[in-house]
């Protein structure tokens, strides 16, 4: 009885837990929570942030298109 | 019953009346919360409110019954136990391009009409606790036994897939707004343990159901048609059947549940309210077995052969690591929960041997699970609602104060245990010769977790009845009234008379599991040469 009683708190805390729940739906939440908090830092609120950002943006795809498509003439 | 009368009604819409017969109660509560006197702010005046929730009890209790007297009529007037194929279908042109409204019963769906009208009024009864927003309680069970007979009802992939998603919504409402309180941290987030298990429970199905959607649109272009009888009649390739199997698989093993996909059910099943914890058990989880008969067995025959030996695994891991899990509980709802994840394990197992006995035993068991597990999930709820705790810490030495709620508790946690004499044995058993005869060693572990379930069982009743009567508030408890013995009563009986006798069940899946193992049996003959 006993050791059943602990191979069952085990499956309950550390199987059903830990490891379906942990990495299952709980896993998914607190990493798309955790994911939300650091991108939302992204959101300064200054504008020359965002002006650095859509310049990298433009230049990346800038290269991309001249690697990609560029030197047919 | 009178020929006459009978004759004459022939042909009627009978199942759609009977479906859509709840909804018209719930449309009733509605109409009458709407037309209610308002006080100077715009909210009702309160002594308004109590007369319309008193009517809303009335109202949801008169057309639950009416519901159950509804379908106890048609099966007896109509339904015609030697016959195997669908019965009392009715079609009506819909969206075209193949899909039609079509409802129908056989001998797999008939008995889960009947149980969900049986049910229903008496959760209905068990709500008397519930006084927070009562018309919208009521109108949500309304709603959900309409969406739960059509979801049994249905002839037609498209009307199947709109009920079975749509009794999603109000068991969400069921558990998120009049669940029990208490808070839940996770990823740094607080919430309501109640809205954290509804949002589980609807996650969770959703998903499973999308994916069946998917492969619901693929059969669509297939075959041209979404009609569930030309359906199973269509030989989908062997390659696509795998697929196709799998999509249907994840919708069907989480309401099942199966492990591991059953981690909502614990929390839905603490958080719910007694009446939607009773509903959760005794139908919600059935539509998981009734799935997986209706459609993976007679439409994707190969996939449920080559995937059988995935399901035994499954259902034996359920049985063994979810009795042992039930074994280290501290919550009585949770103790039961688990324990329907075992017991559903069976089910599964049962359904995938292709079997007589294994299919009949598998029908079996859930029909006797929605009685066993539901008194059980009332048991606690009369004890929750005197005391406002499910802890079995809190309890011991009730059987000194409540003898009436002593008996009916051993009964039932005898049933769970699977005792012969009570209906909980016949489909265990069953199963068990069905996976007897595909491999003796599924049936071994089997029976090893069916061992495991007595402890679990035995360890409930003895801290929760017996030992001395110290807890100060357990003193002055009262016993079960006539109300809550009227419920467990019904179930009682029940669970009794199939235990005893449960040939008129069996006689009633006979002809269609017959049917649906010939069809089976010559699919797998086709493509594997001799029959397996």
């Amino acid at each position: 009885m006993k050791p059943a009683l602990k191979l069952g708190r085990f499956l309950w805390l550390d199987g059903d837990g830990k490891t379906i729940d942990g990495v299952g739906p709980d896993g998914i939440v607190t990493t798309v929570a955790a994911g939300a908090r650091r991108i939302v830092k992204m959101q300064s609120g200054y504008l020359y942030h965002y002006a650095v950002g859509m310049l990298v943006g433009i230049a990346a795809l800038v290269t991309f298109i001249v690697v990609r498509f560029g030197g047919a003439q | 019953m009178n020929e006459l009368v009978t004759e004459s009604l022939a042909g009627q819409p009978w199942l759609s009346l009977l479906t859509f017969m709840p909804l018209v109660g719930a449309l009733g509560i509605a109409l009458r919360q709407m037309m209610a006197r308002r006080g100077g702010d715009g909210a009702i005046v309160a002594a308004e409110q109590k007369e319309i929730d008193g009517v809303a009890r009335r109202v949801a209790l008169l057309f639950t019954l009416g519901a159950f007297a509804l379908s106890l009529f048609i099966y007896i007037a109509y339904y015609d136990r030697t016959i195997g194929g669908y019965q009392l279908v009715e079609q009506a042109a819909w969206i075209g391009g193949g899909v039609s409204y079509k409802m129908g019963v056989d001998g797999i769906s008939i008995l889960f009409v009947l149980l969900t009208t049986f049910v229903m009024p008496i959760c209905i009864l068990a709500s008397r606790s519930i006084e927070k927003r009562v018309p919208e309680y009521m109108i949500a069970f309304l709603m959900l036994e309409t969406l739960i007979l059509g979801f049994f009802c249905a002839l037609d992939l498209i009307v199947f897939y709109l009920f079975f998603e749509g009794s999603l919504i109000p068991m969400f409402l069921i558990i998120g707004v009049w669940g029990s309180p208490g808070v839940k941290e996770l990823g740094g987030i607080k919430m309501e343990s109640r809205v954290y298990a509804a949002m589980k429970f609807f996650l969770y199905t959703f998903l499973g159901s999308v994916l069946m959607l998917i492969a619901l649109i693929w059969m669509w272009r297939f075959a041209g048609t979404t009609d569930i009888p030309t359906l199973q009649q269509t030989a989908f390739p062997p390659g696509a059947q795998k697929w196709l199997w799998l999509a249907f698989f994840a919708s069907f093993a989480v309401k099942m549940p199966m492990w591991p996909v059953h981690t909502w059910l614990p929390d839905a099943h603490v958080q719910a309210p007694t009446a939607g914890s009773v509903v959760l058990a005794a139908i919600l989880l059935k539509m998981g077995g009734y799935g997986f008969l209706r459609f993976s067995l007679p439409m994707f025959p190969i996939a449920s052969a080559d995937f059988a030996p995935l399901i035994y695994a499954l259902s034996i891991v359920a049985i063994i690591y979810t009795s042992l899990v039930a074994l280290a509980q501290e919550d009585m709802k949770k103790l039961i929960a688990y324990s329907s994840v075992a017991h559903m394990g069976f089910v599964t197992m049962g359904i995938f041997t292709g079997t007589t006995q294994g299919i009949e035993g598998g029908l079996f068991q859930m029909l006797s699970h929605g009685f066993i597990s539901s008194a059980l999930f009332l048991c606690v709820g009369f004890l929750y609602d005197r005391t406002h705790t499910r802890a079995i810490a809190a309890y011991g030495g009730l059987v000194h104060r409540m003898p009436f709620y002593a008996f009916f508790f051993l009964f039932f946690t005898m049933g769970n245990v699977g005792l012969p004499g009570i209906s909980g044995f016949v489909g265990e058993f069953l199963t068990m010769a069905g996976a007897f005869k595909i491999n003796s060693w599924i049936a071994f572990f089997a029976a090893f977790g069916l061992i495991l379930s007595a402890p679990y069982g035995l360890r409930l009743y003895r801290d929760v009845m017996y030992g001395p009567l110290t807890k100060e508030k357990l003193m002055a408890i009262a016993d079960i009234d006539t109300r809550e013995m009227a419920m467990l009563g019904v179930l009682f009986v029940c669970a009794l008379i199939f235990g005893v006798y449960p040939q008129p069940a069996l006689d009633v899946f006979a002809p269609s599991v017959d049917l649906l193992i010939s069809h089976y049996d010559a699919a797998l003959a086709g493509a594997f040469g001799a029959p397996q």
